[in-house]
């Protein structure tokens, strides 16, 4: 098998209420100009390009093809597309590299969750017939899962809200994080619940971002990159779509996905140092450290996390880039990029990663 | 080193302009049960399975594959939904023979569905956004100023 | 130059004429208008969801059982573990148990209450699994994990899932009056469901961007303000993000004028709901003078077979008074008489 690498990685600022459209142009103009400049790439050198995007989010059908007029794709470009987050484009790209169909991809996600009311627009993810006509919001959701592990004595209110405040003091550091400071357990505890057990620390905040990744072959990475993370496993899996049919304390597809990966349960080989999780809600970093089997000397989202920034379609491809970069910038030997997709956990994804 | 993808079965439903029968779920199954026995295999040999959809409005179900894991028999495998517009279907195949291809997986699902029925198409497609120009033409109209463009108009 | 641009800001950094090229003193802020996109969904149902749906409007619930022996409730059309259809469905309920639960202090649009409410995953008696719904139990602390529960029907029923308009809490307190209800409710119609209705209404902000917003300024003006982009030097109007053969911004304003040609053009034959004119016309690609990419608009004042390509065109616009920030304020195209374009100046363009 080929060995395929993360050689750049670049994301806009999430920010509450982006300046540009839906079409996502305005965020991924400068954040594919800085991951080709740090490459040393150029437009026609990227072999494949692949993106995550919704529809859903812009209101418009084939909203992710104005996104091209970002590339130049003068001559035509190879190209694809997912209706997810682009960390399930990366995977696309991932298995075009493997193929030999390209050397290079430029994969990106993008979401202006600002365009519409977010939490509203996500039901239309559930049952159709059974459950989207009633409009459950994707907070709501939460909050059941959230009661679950609380009742069942998995997590405390207490555990939610440290995660929310190391969460945000992590992202102080990054320059990209919609929030960040220096908050503690206890006044977080202290504020109202937006939706109870929910209080609104609880929740990834709304806003709007773009997010960028460069794979590389083997061959290439090596010119390219001095320390390129080398992708030694990527795998996704499902859960059932029942949400009172599974056990929304786990998440069995993420645990699937993880074993997939090579990544856990993280009892034999080496350590992993940083893992990014895609949790949009405090408890649910709970569950995915369990479910992934993380050790307690890794450290989990230094980047504070898509609790404190959190654009739809691009915060997993964001996940598997931060984490990819802590390897790059040498403050990392093996680490782990998680994201998630629907309700309550459904469907995970995880991509490990290791200098050599 | 790439490895070669054959196609081991297909299956597809009676076409019609509305399907009043099946659920969306009940349309896609048709297809795959018929795809999965013409390849002499259950859903369990399956290890993985993309599916193709383009605009969710069609259907008004965002991202399908959600409700659909376990419809395609999903739950536990991977699932990847791919939508590259009007070339979706094409997609979906390129995407599963990249899978096997790579080495990735043994046996790849591919399946990709519309049930226009469910809403309008003419009315999903013509959903112009504020401030743009007016619409003369659907799809057809647009794309067949374009058909004959290789020489000089005479009449 | 004193005086401030419309956003407010000050003029002053720097304010330039030269031939064709206007550029604007103050960066453009965008434009929004709301985009509302709904639909009534017609959804039919398939054999198993026809049956439950059937029986809600009987006031009744129905599960399935599943392969590991568990009840589902509401049933599933495909087993998550044999992904088989299920066998005969079973009765559940109606009552049931709140198993878990949170409050909505400011139900959304479309949701099942118009006043705070809570959501519930509810397992219903003779079930394994738990079925989302509302519970209208008045306050936050009236709700708990292990509230009984029942249902409360709606008066209407047509077979949705909206017959069950909520939950409410079993036992004491309840008006007699609502089991009556029920009761004359139960078993009522016989015909089975097999369509439901979803309408599904969402409702966004657009906004512009910086070249789109000088465009519509310049159009509530009656002037055509198209993008130039710095790296190739084509003009495209309306504007985009970026240059489509760049990927570069595109950020000088060029005013053009609303005359220019028909590039090519289709016949409309075929009838379709919102049409503006009865076919047969022209939906012309035209290319403005100065521009480099085309856009369709409708060719009026002539008969569609005197379309040709290459013919120049000039912009009929609506009366003034009707004018707003709005590509829309140009009504049409005509054909001016003038000479038509020799196909070489345009083949490039097609």
């Amino acid at each position: 098998m080929t060995d395929v690498a993360v050689i750049g990685f670049a994301q806009s600022p999430c920010v509450r209420y982006g300046d540009g459209t839906t079409s996502g142009v305005e965020m991924l103009v400068p954040i594919f100009a800085e991951v080709l400049a740090s490459t040393g790439l150029t437009q026609p050198d990227i072999g494949f390009w692949c993106s995550g995007s919704s529809d859903y989010l812009a209101g418009r059908a084939f909203s992710f093809v104005s996104a091209v007029d970002a590339i130049g794709a003068v001559p035509p470009i190879m190209e694809s597309h997912v209706e997810m987050d682009g960390a399930w484009a990366l995977y696309e790209a991932w298995v075009k590299i493997l193929t030999g169909a390209a050397d290079t991809a430029l994969v990106y996600g993008f979401g202006k969750s600002s365009a519409g009311l977010l939490r509203r627009v996500l039901a239309l993810q559930l049952d159709p017939y059974l459950v989207a006509p009633l409009w459950p919001d994707s907070v709501s959701i939460a909050a059941l899962q959230a009661r679950l592990g609380i009742e069942g004595g998995r997590w405390s209110e207490k555990d939610m809200a440290e995660v929310a405040a190391r969460s945000r003091a992590a992202a102080q550091g990054n320059p990209q994080a919609q929030l960040f400071g220096a908050v503690s357990a206890e006044d977080l505890l202290d504020q109202p619940y937006v939706a109870d057990p929910l209080r609104a620390h609880d929740c990834a905040p709304v806003g709007d971002g773009a997010a960028v990744v460069i794979l590389a072959s083997a061959e290439r990475a090596r010119e390219l990159c001095p320390r390129p993370a080398w992708i030694t496993g990527f795998a996704h899996r499902i859960d059932s779509m029942e949400l009172g049919g599974r056990d929304l304390t786990a998440a069995p597809s993420a645990t699937a996905a993880g074993r997939g990966a090579g990544a856990g349960p993280d009892g034999a080989g080496p350590p992993i140092d940083v893992a990014e999780l895609h949790a949009p809600f405090t408890h649910q970093e709970l569950i995915l450290r369990t479910a992934l089997g993380l050790r307690e000397e890794t450290q989990v989202n230094p980047s504070g996390g898509a609790l404190c920034g959190n654009p739809m379609f691009a915060a997993g491809l964001a996940r598997i880039g931060l984490a990819a970069r802590a390897i790059t910038a040498g403050q990392a030997d093996r680490a782990l990029g998680h994201a998630t997709s629907g309700p309550a956990l459904q469907q995970n994804l995880v991509c490990m990663m290791e200098a050599r | 080193m790439k490895q070669q993808a054959a196609v081991l079965g297909v299956g597809q439903t009676r076409h019609r302009s509305r399907r009043a029968d099946v659920s969306i779920a009940g349309l896609c199954r048709e297809a795959v049960d018929r795809a999965v026995a013409d390849a002499g295999l259950t859903l369990a040999d399956i290890d993985a399975v993309v599916l193709g959809k383009a605009p969710d409005l069609f259907e008004g179900v965002m991202m399908p594959e959600l409700y659909l894991a376990d419809a395609l028999g999903a739950v536990g495998k991977p699932l990847l939904r791919v939508h590259t517009a009007g070339s979706v279907g094409g997609a979906t195949g390129n995407v599963a023979a990249s899978l096997v291809e790579a080495g990735v997986h043994g046996r790849v699902l591919a399946v990709a569905f519309e049930k226009q029925s469910e809403s309008n198409a003419m009315w999903a497609l013509s959903i112009a956004p504020p401030f743009s120009m007016p619409l003369v033409a659907g799809a057809g109209g647009y794309f067949a100023a374009h058909r004959s463009t290789s020489g000089p108009w005479s009449r | 130059m004193g005086g401030q641009g419309e956003c407010g800001r000050a003029w002053g950094v720097y304010c330039r004429v030269e031939a064709e090229r206007v550029s604007l003193c103050c960066v453009s802020q965008p434009l929004r208008a709301p985009l509302e996109i709904g639909f009534d969904y017609t959804r039919s149902l398939g054999p198993v969801l026809s049956q439950f749906m059937t029986a809600l409007a009987g006031r009744r619930i129905l599960g399935a059982r599943a392969a590991d022996g568990r009840v589902h409730a509401p049933p599933f059309e495909y087993d998550p573990d044999t992904s088989e259809p299920p066998g005969d469905l079973i009765e559940v309920g109606p009552e049931g148990t709140v198993v878990s639960w949170t409050w909505v202090a400011e139900p959304l649009d479309g949701q099942p209450l118009a006043h705070p409410f809570g959501w519930a995953l509810i397992r219903l008696d003779g079930a394994d699994t738990a079925m989302l719904h509302a519970v209208d139990a008045g306050s936050a602390a009236a709700l708990h994990t292990g509230l009984r529960v029942r249902p409360r029907w709606s008066a209407a029923p047509v077979g949705s899932m909206r017959d069950l308009a909520c939950f409410e809490p079993s036992g004491t307190g309840q008006p007699p009056d609502r089991d009556a209800e029920s009761q004359a409710g139960a078993g009522q119609t016989g015909e089975p469901v097999t369509m439901i209705t979803t309408p599904v209404q969402l409702r966004y902000e657009h906004t512009t961007s910086a070249g789109e917003s000088s465009y519509l300024r310049g159009l509530a003006e009656g002037r055509l303000l198209g993008q130039r982009c710095p790296a190739c030097g084509k003009v495209y109007i309306p504007p985009r993000g970026a240059c489509p053969v760049d990927g570069v911004p595109t950020t000088d304003d060029v005013e053009l004028p609303d005359t220019g040609i028909v590039t090519t053009f289709c016949v409309v034959n075929v009838p379709y709901q919102g049409q503006r004119v009865t076919p047969p016309y022209v939906a012309a690609s035209v290319l403005l003078d100065g521009a480099d990419i085309a856009f369709q608009h409708l060719i009026l004042g002539c008969e569609p077979d005197e379309v040709r390509m290459g013919m120049r065109v000039a912009a009929v616009w609506k009366p003034r008074a009707e004018w707003s920030t709005s590509p829309g304020n140009i009504d049409h195209f005509r054909p001016t008489g003038e000479p038509d374009a020799p196909y070489e100046s345009y083949a490039h363009h097609l």
